[in-house]
């Protein structure tokens, strides 16, 4: 079937079976897999550029002051046999490092961030945090660049404490003295990684 | 990007305005609006079968006994400026008539029948359902024929009255006196319409 397939969109298949979407894996892929479907939902520039922010700043955090590792997009976090999600970016602690398989990730990151890939398609907040608060996710962080704003879940023993911020400082509780400005994330273009990680480590 | 896509699948788009929706509507009837979201689900054999099957059993009861008209998968339910659903069948009854008009019905169906898609069996059911009801549609069938299932909701005046059949007799409330037998939806091939018509009027 042709089809005018112009980004931004979401696209959704039933899977065969948890095997099969391994088995895509292991070609060039761009599906996750949520709840027994393939999910491709292409990513925008300002997402990768959002993404790569993140990921140096958080790795470059981690490399220096340890505690964990740091791993984006491409590698799956599996919850269970329908459910192997890739987070933009998700931290593992170093007490959880055993978990990480040379294929995925076994079982819920402890920090995870997801960049939302179109504002009106709400697809990460709708599909997937439900799934994320199941799994107990410590901390999930849901950055929306159309609305500029950030959704912070924090599992407390409560349950989860949410709040929503558009500027000001960002605290992690799971990463421990790692920090952001929100507002750095809605600059174009975006603070150089190198100076926001000397303020971060100062 | 063109593409050639191998249903089943359901592709959603976020799209700009529902007038949007209407001006592609009268080109390339493949979408619904939902949400704000243009949303493409190709129906597989099986579907379409189902949607023939059921169609030609309902039209052919109304014109026979009375009760209202029905339209099938391309005629819009506009139930708001974000929500135009197309269901795969739907019975207005004839005090409703009057909000028929050229390109879609203004307001809820009397009586919705959805089919699950095979690109994402619970979609319907997750995404569809909650908005019907809160368009308080009286009376919805949802098929799953993957399941073997049918889950009727019903709206009384304590809220809707769900029950899942997967055989016997499902009476409709809003068609009085029609009724199909749930076994012969998972029949294959599906019986004759002529033997089943004549079993509902009999």
């Amino acid at each position: 079937m042709i089809i005018d397939l112009e980004p931004p969109y979401l696209l959704i298949k039933p899977a065969v079976s948890e095997e099969k979407f391994y088995a895509l894996e292991g070609e060039d892929c761009d599906w996750e897999f949520l709840d027994g479907r393939l999910v491709m939902s292409p990513v925008s520039n300002r997402h990768e550029d959002l993404f790569r922010f993140l990921l140096i700043v958080l790795g470059g955090f981690l490399d220096e002051r340890g505690g964990g590792a740091v791993r984006g997009s491409r590698y799956p976090m599996r919850l269970d046999e329908r459910w192997s999600p890739e987070p933009d970016v998700m931290v593992v602690r170093e007490e959880n490092l055993g978990r990480m398989g040379p294929q995925r990730l076994e079982g819920p990151a402890d920090l995870v961030v997801e960049i939302i890939s179109a504002g009106e398609l709400r697809f990460e907040e709708r599909e997937k945090l439900p799934r994320y608060r199941e799994a107990r996710i410590p901390e999930v962080w849901l950055i929306d660049p159309y609305a500029e704003s950030v959704r912070v879940e924090t599992l407390t023993s409560d349950g989860y404490q949410v709040t929503t911020l558009r500027d000001g400082k960002l605290d992690s509780t799971v990463v421990p003295g790692f920090w952001i400005e929100v507002d750095w994330l809605w600059r174009e273009p975006l603070p150089s990684t190198l100076a926001c990680l000397r303020q971060i480590l100062a | 990007m063109i593409a050639d896509l191998e249903p089943p699948f359901v592709l959603i788009k976020p799209a700009v305005s529902e007038e949007e929706f209407y001006a592609l509507e009268g080109q390339d009837g493949n979408w619904e609006f939902l949400d704000g979201r243009l949303v493409m689900s190709p129906a597989s054999n099986r579907h379409e079968d189902l949607i023939s099957f059921l169609g030609t059993l309902v039209r052919y009861y109304l014109d026979k006994r009375g009760g209202g008209v029905t339209r099938g998968s391309h005629y819009a339910m506009r139930l708001d400026a974000r929500w135009s659903p197309e269901p795969d069948l739907l019975v207005i009854r004839p005090e409703n008539l009057g909000r028929m008009k050229h390109q879609r019905l203004e307001g809820p169906a009397d009586f919705v029948i959805e089919i699950a898609s095979a690109g994402d069996p619970r979609f319907e059911e997750r995404e569809k359902l909650p908005r019907y009801r809160q368009a308080q549609i009286p009376e919805i069938w949802l098929i799953d024929p993957f399941d073997e299932t049918v889950r009727v909701e019903i709206l009384t005046a304590a809220g809707y009255e769900i029950t899942s059949l997967h055989e016997g007799r499902l009476a409709s409330t809003t068609v009085p006196d029609f009724w199909i037998d749930v076994g012969w939806l998972w029949r294959e091939p599906l019986p004759s319409t002529a033997d089943c018509l004549e079993a509902i009027t009999g």
